[in-house]
């Protein structure tokens, strides 16, 4: 079985529907769109692409090799294969992704992502430049240890990547019992707001039943308009600045780290960890806008 | 694409370009002016804890301050493109200089070195920089 490079094949769906969701703000009003916003997202997008030919998708590349050597199953190319390679890489991307919010560590690379206060599907291109080699190895070579050849993995993680594409738009609100199994636009713009109600939920790249699971999933409240960004917004457009901001900060703070526990802290600790709690996490932005609005904040939903 | 990385990433930027482009002739290249009531609103959103006092909005329109009232914190709103985003520090922790009739605000971040704040004059630059900078500077 060969496996497209479906994502190269899909770029031009992607400019076409990006072109579709001007026009649509244009004509309609509805979305929102900013120039430069837009030129950092697709020079993201493009940066993201570039990164991994300094030697990571190489190397990438070598490891899975290396590591199917030692597989544990006989996985035949076949199409239950990769249905069952798609949902186990899908429960793995729910993880990686959660865990990227949840440590600074692997939220310096993705906080990229999260960098725009716009919504809209140039938003799905702004990538990090800094993380996908380190998380690839971490993260998908177990399932390249199970037996699932290294090509078919790449070729789910391709699809998984295209459906993420087109949940980033505001111009889909609702999409009735479809919402209850996959991840949507409605689902996925709570998972970028910045709303302390939103904060930490919908984690899902594909299939939303994993936050169900897991207990991360928030819907999206018509009353409580989500509010994009980043809980502490960039002043910059430049890409360079977006790429290494955060990195920049663990180094920072790492250098004035008086002990062990400060360095790990800062590192490893949740984004906004500080030794004397004078920042704010989004446990503790929840608390406060618990404290001061009443109700429960991120509740998960019943 | 053709396999040829050169090639490949040409037709790429081409694309970017287009598509920036695109978004530009049809005006999304936007400013949202910083006003007392916009600055309220983001900060009340960001800082919901915030208790400001007396608002100064940049004669500019591109960035606000506004001191604690209990005086011992600064909040900032700034526009960045058409969005706003803030930025809140005890006196003292971030140093404010006048310059002219303008206040500079050290923030020493990579996305914002520093922030400029347009004052109607130099009086009332100096009066800010009282203000905000607090006793221990």
């Amino acid at each position: 079985m060969d496996f497209p490079d479906v994502v190269t094949l899909s770029v031009p769906i992607f400019v076409t529907l990006i072109l579709i969701e001007l026009a649509a703000w244009k004509l309609t009003g509805r979305g929102r769109y900013e120039t430069r916003d837009t030129a950092a997202s697709l020079l993201m997008g493009l940066g993201s692409q570039i990164a991994p030919l300094f030697g990571g998708a190489a190397l990438m590349s070598a490891i899975w090799t290396w590591a199917y050597g030692f597989h544990l199953f006989e996985i035949p190319n076949s199409w239950w294969a990769v249905a069952l390679c798609f949902m186990l890489d899908d429960l793995r991307y729910y993880w990686l992704h959660r865990i990227s919010h949840e440590r600074r560590w692997f939220w310096a690379s993705h906080v990229v992502h999260h960098s725009s206060q716009h919504y809209n599907l140039s938003t799905a291109l702004r990538q990090t430049w800094t993380g996908d080699i380190i998380n690839g190895i971490i993260f998908k070579t177990p399932l390249v240890l199970l037996g699932f050849h290294p090509a078919m993995l790449a070729f789910v993680f391709g699809i998984n990547l295209i459906y993420q594409f087109w949940i980033h738009t505001e111009l889909i609100k609702r999409m009735g019992p479809f919402e209850i199994l996959f991840n949507t636009p409605s689902h996925h713009r709570v998972h970028h707001a910045t709303n302390p109600k939103y904060l930490d939920a919908n984690y899902a790249g594909v299939f939303i039943i994993w936050d169900k699971m897991f207990g991360t999933f928030v819907p999206e409240d018509d009353a409580e308009k989500p509010r994009y960004g980043i809980v502490k917004n960039l002043g910059s457009f430049n890409p360079f600045v977006i790429a290494f901001n955060e990195w920049i900060g663990i180094i920072k703070d790492v250098a004035s780290a008086r002990s062990l526990r400060e360095v790990l802290g800062y590192t490893f600790g949740p984004p906004g960890w500080s030794p004397d709690g004078s920042r704010m996490t989004s446990a503790r932005l929840k608390d406060r806008w618990t404290a001061i609005k009443g109700g429960a904040a991120g509740a998960p939903a019943e | 694409m053709t396999g040829n990385i050169i090639f490949d990433l040409a037709i790429s930027l081409g694309g970017v370009a287009v598509l920036i482009g695109l978004s530009w002739l049809l005006g999304a290249m936007r400013s949202i002016p910083v006003t007392t009531e916009s600055a309220i609103e983001r900060l009340a959103f960001d800082e919901p804890d915030f208790k400001a006092g007396e608002w100064f909005i940049g004669a500019d329109s591109k960035s606000a301050a506004a001191a604690s009232v209990a005086g011992d914190e600064t909040a900032l709103v700034f526009a960045v493109g058409d969005g706003l985003a803030t930025r809140r520090f005890r006196h003292g922790a971030v140093s404010i200089e006048k310059s002219g009739s303008m206040l500079v605000f050290r923030m020493g971040e990579p996305s914002l070195r520093q922030l400029r704040l347009t004052a109607p004059d130099e009086d009332a630059a100096e009066q800010w920089v009282l203000r905000l900078a607090g006793p221990r500077l």
